[in-house]
């Protein structure tokens, strides 16, 4: 082997020996000298060249997946739903499933074959189901032998990765899980003697000078598989002689390495296909996703095909661009696969006649959430170094779900859309975000940080940092709530000014400019008066005010000034989210979790995010303030929500508007959805709408897609219900005008008694609005008549 | 102050109080919506007797006028707590709320692999399950009481009371799991050193 490499440099040494001795001599010492220097270079060349090709070959980009879609009876769960996913996972439609990443579609019943997954608590095997669904959900789930499964789960759509600085994104194949038919054509098509030569070959290279010269310009390369890795490999772009040069030796070098094998599944996982914006595509089973949407082990024989043509020129046969020079591309490798005997004439026929079937490139799940990718990353940087991330092949599983994602980005553009409309000019430039969550478990549903959910820019959800004006109201009140006041405690609802910290005034106005006189606690809340919450928030104390809303999970700093009652406190909405999530779950603040695991190429976990919560404040109090936030919904500013939500969702949630209407809020939740919607401008100009105008309007649409289930207040042991006069605070019957049932820390209630005429009845302290019969309010009723 | 405005505004708030419930209807934000018809004052407003409640309400729902008695009482009351009600014939009933009691048995099979994971010793494995069957149904008082089992198995006792605590909230009306979870949290607190907590812990699961 050194005698070989010494003969080539030595060869090049001669050419330039001359006629002169002493020169001669001179040279022939140069030559020893170049030789040996030569010779060193190929040892480190070759060391490199083992050392790259056997040690991180790749960069693998991180991949980051969707939640798995579990799949259990009972789950309400609608065909077309899943038609969206099995979509975003690039399943084929078909008659029969009979292939993994196949599915077949009947009426009420989805036949469909899985293709399996190893998740990082166990594998899922690729399957055969049928799934039986009825009235919205899905009622059945059966196996190939007609036994049923209580829980499956489908594999995880990919939704993005995290790449390297020179963007390529890359997906890593063993050249046994790749159809035979695709090292086939690549040997047909870019080099037929690929098992015979030892790296560079003469033949092709005369074949090559043949051709060009018969057709009088450069029509064909003579690099073999091994010489176009090497040039992808190792080398840089830039095409001087002396790369050119490198090649030969290289490539030698790396068949005496490594077997065709090894040098064939390397030239797979590195060769360019194509490009998507600033994303580099390499390798085919990156290729297959980008171009079929499906991975590369389902590809048919045309789309091998296609894939292998491309290699000559990813840009100048983009299918998608260019589809009549790819097709003619392709019939031409299909062409070729039947002269060399890989398919047959059948196959060939078969093949011509299909379409390119290539997707386009905006019904890939990558690209479709750019928000929720930037709350993925910036958690993992936290804990990651940025080379691990995007090198080492690491997969993050998200809690991200699809289904609610398009749902949220429909919503917002939709309502938006409706907005302009209806305002014209003034509703102008509108922007908007949506967080939406799982109020029982903390998980990230979905992110929108933009109008255009695809658009990968200024994210709102996360760094749009706005006023939240009345939404910061239930802090408030349940601190009131927490030390003694009541539902029905009087609040004055007066004018107020006074001086600030900072020397400013302040002097708040209710919204429609009328101070109520007195008014019930919750009825301050549900109609969001701005002059009893300042008189209470002042009877609190703003310290009090800047705590509670630490405990429902606010990171940041607070001033602790009183326009702090009516929410002079820019959050973004996230942060919102997390406030909103520890009223929704009675007081228990968990973090919002946008990854549930990390783990390695190979599925060894590196980090899990598991369920954590804390305790924040008393179930009882909770309870009292979402019996104020319900009351929002059903007769305060947020209760259009009715017309077209369904009267029993028990939606319980609170508007917002910041001052001069910057800023239109509405956080809420159902019994499984939590969401928080902003609408407003970047540039902070006054809106035409307040919060119930606008992004109670985006909240509602979104919970009409969703069809969440209900709220349900548990009733924690201190609480009880009782019948009462809100205005005058007594306990009254459930008959009576104006008698609401409200809940009360037990104990907290009032204690004497009036009759629908307004009478006063005896104290009664052991008898409870829900211990009466109706036997007995019907006496009472009738008793106050004769009084 | 201006006193006369401030006696104007109490006369003016005294005589909306005599107006009775009208005070539901004024619409603050949202003037641009239809109001919402309220009763003449001095009706009285029946109680819907409503036929179809079937399940026994396990709480007091508040009343919201002019909707009183919203039908919110007689759905949804977590599966877990319907199950716990009617033990005997849930599938007997055809207006039972939308959890199914079938949706269960994805839950009770993630719990069963749960207990054989952390019977193992592989409680990561065992947390991965339980959490899983948590997002299925988040409301069910049995996950609560088995992931806080695995917390302390692993002696994270910070985050098993937490857990346990989370489930006593979620067990509103079932006092056979209240009872369980409070006997798993005085088992948490005694294994924290937390011995008064502890106490304090069984005493609760004992009271009748």
């Amino acid at each position: 082997m050194t005698k070989k490499r010494k003969k080539a440099v030595s060869k090049k040494s001669e050419r330039k020996s001359s006629w002169l001795r002493s020169l001669s001599l001179f040279l022939f010492k140069l030559s020893l000298v170049g030789s040996v220097l030569a010779g060193a270079g190929l040892i480190y060349l070759d060391a490199q060249l083992r050392d790259k090709f056997e040690g991180k070959r790749w960069a693998i980009p991180a991949k980051v997946y969707a939640r798995p879609l579990e799949l259990y009876p009972g789950l309400q769960l609608s065909q077309e739903a899943i038609k969206s996913e099995l979509q975003g996972l690039g399943y084929k439609l078909t008659n029969r499933a009979d292939q993994p990443g196949t599915a077949a579609w009947g009426k009420g019943r989805v036949d469909l074959f899985t293709r399996g997954f190893q998740f990082p608590d166990g594998a899922e095997p690729a399957r055969r189901i049928s799934l039986g669904f009825a009235q919205g959900s899905l009622k059945s789930i059966t196996d190939s032998r007609g036994g049923s499964l209580t829980l499956t789960r489908l594999e995880p759509i990919l939704i993005g990765g995290i790449y390297p600085g020179d963007n390529e994104d890359r997906e890593l194949v063993r050249l046994a899980d790749v159809p035979q038919l695709l090292p086939d054509a690549l040997i047909a098509v870019e080099d037929r003697d690929f098992y015979n030569h030892f790296g560079i070959s003469l033949k092709g290279i005369a074949r090559a000078i043949w051709v060009n010269l018969r057709a009088g310009r450069f029509a064909q390369g003579g690099s073999t598989l091994t010489q176009q890795l090497i040039k992808n490999f190792y080398l840089t772009s830039d095409r001087s002689l002396a790369r050119k040069l490198l090649e030969l030796p290289m490539a030698i070098l790396l068949e005496l390495h490594y077997s065709k094998q090894e040098i064939l599944e390397a030239y797979l996982n590195e060769v360019y296909l194509g490009q998507d914006g600033a994303r580099a595509i390499h390798g085919f089973a990156q290729g297959a996703l980008f171009y079929f949407g499906r991975p590369l082990a389902e590809l048919e024989t045309h789309q091998l095909a296609l894939m292998a043509g491309l290699i000559k020129g990813p840009s100048y046969y983009d299918p998608r661009r260019q589809p009549a020079r790819a097709t003619e591309r392709r019939d031409l490798v299909l062409k070729l696969l039947l002269d060399q005997g890989f398919i047959d004439i059948a196959d060939y026929n078969r093949g011509i006649a299909q379409p390119l079937d290539v997707v386009e490139k905006g019904s890939r799940h990558k690209g479709a959430y750019p928000a929720y990718l930037d709350i993925v990353k910036r958690q993992l940087r936290k804990e990651y170094r940025e080379e691990d991330l995007n090198s080492e092949g690491v997969r993050v599983f998200t809690t991200l779900d699809p289904i609610v994602h398009m749902h949220a980005a429909r919503a917002l553009e939709s309502k938006l859309d409706g907005l302009q409309e209806r305002y014209g000019a003034k509703g102008s430039n509108l922007q908007g975000s949506v967080v939406v969550t799982d109020p029982q478990t903390g998980e990230v549903l979905a992110l929108v940080g933009d109008r255009n959910a695809r658009f990968d820019g200024f994210n709102r959800a996360l760094d749009a940092y706005r006023p939240i004006g009345s939404l910061v109201k239930p802090a408030l009140f349940l601190s009131a709530l927490e030390t003694g006041y009541t539902l029905i405690s009087p609040l004055n609802d007066r004018s107020v000014k006074l001086q600030q910290p900072d020397g400013s005034f302040w002097e708040p106005q209710n919204f429609d400019g009328q101070p109520k006189g007195q008014v019930p606690l919750y009825e301050a809340l549900s109609r969001s008066y701005n002059l009893s919450t300042a008189h209470l928030g002042l009877d609190l104390g703003v310290e009090r005010v800047v705590k509670m809303l630490q405990r429902l999970g606010v990171e940041k700093s607070i001033a602790p000034f009183p326009s702090l009652f009516l929410g002079a406190l820019a959050l973004s909405p996230v942060e919102v989210a997390q406030i909103y999530q520890t009223i929704a779950a009675n007081g228990f603040r968990m973090p919002l979790r946008s990854i549930r695991r990390v783990t390695d190429a190979d599925n060894r976990e590196l980090s899990r995010y598991p369920f954590n919560l804390e305790q924040i404040s008393d179930p009882g109090a909770v309870h009292l303030l979402n019996y104020g936030l319900q009351a929002v919904a059903r007769e305060g500013t947020a209760r259009s929500l009715y017309q077209t939500l369904p009267a029993d969702l028990n939606v319980s949630g609170k508007t917002g508007t910041s001052d001069q209407q910057r800023d239109s809020w509405f956080a809420g939740f159902t019994g499984n959805r939590l969401a928080v919607v902003w609408v407003g401008r970047d540039d902070n100009t006054s809106l035409p709408f307040t919060g119930s105008g606008g992004a109670l309007a985006v909240w509602t649409e979104l919970m009409r897609q969703e069809q969440p289930e209900p709220y349900i207040a548990l009733k924690p042991d201190n609480i009880e219900y009782f019948w009462v006069d809100p205005q005058a605070q007594v306990l009254t019957d459930p008959q009576c005008s104006g008698s609401r049932s409200v809940p009360f820390i037990r104990g907290s209630e009032p204690k004497q008694r009036v009759s629908c005429t307004g009478q006063l009845r005896a104290p009664s302290s052991d008898h409870s609005a829900s211990d009466r019969t109706a036997d007995d309010n019907i006496l009472d009723w009738f008793k106050g008549w004769f009084r | 102050m201006n006193y006369q405005f401030l006696s104007l505004s109490l006369a003016l708030s005294l005589l909306v109080g005599c107006a009775g419930s009208n005070n539901f209807v004024t619409p603050v934000e949202e003037r641009s919506l239809a109001p919402v018809i309220a009763p003449p004052s001095g009706t009285v407003i029946p109680v819907e007797q409503s036929e179809q409640v079937v399940v026994a309400p396990i709480y007091d729902a508040p009343s919201f006028e002019p909707r009183a008695q919203t039908p919110s009482e007689q759905r949804s009351v977590p599966q877990a707590v319907q199950q716990s009600m009617q033990p005997m014939s849930p599938a007997a009933d055809p207006s039972m709320p939308r959890l199914e009691s079938s949706s269960n048995t994805a839950v009770v099979a993630l719990l069963g692999d749960a207990q054989q994971s952390a019977g193992r010793g592989d409680f990561a494995a065992a947390e991965s399950q339980v959490e899983r069957a948590l997002r299925i149904s988040p409301r069910d008082p049995q996950i609560y009481l088995q992931l806080a089992a695995v917390k302390r198995q692993q002696r994270e006792y910070l985050q098993a009371e937490q857990v346990a605590l989370r489930g006593v909230a979620l067990s509103a009306g079932l006092p056979d799991f209240k009872r369980k979870l409070w006997r798993e949290l005085a088992l948490i607190r005694t294994q924290a050193g937390d011995f008064g907590g502890a106490a304090q812990a069984q005493a609760e699961s004992e009271r009748p």
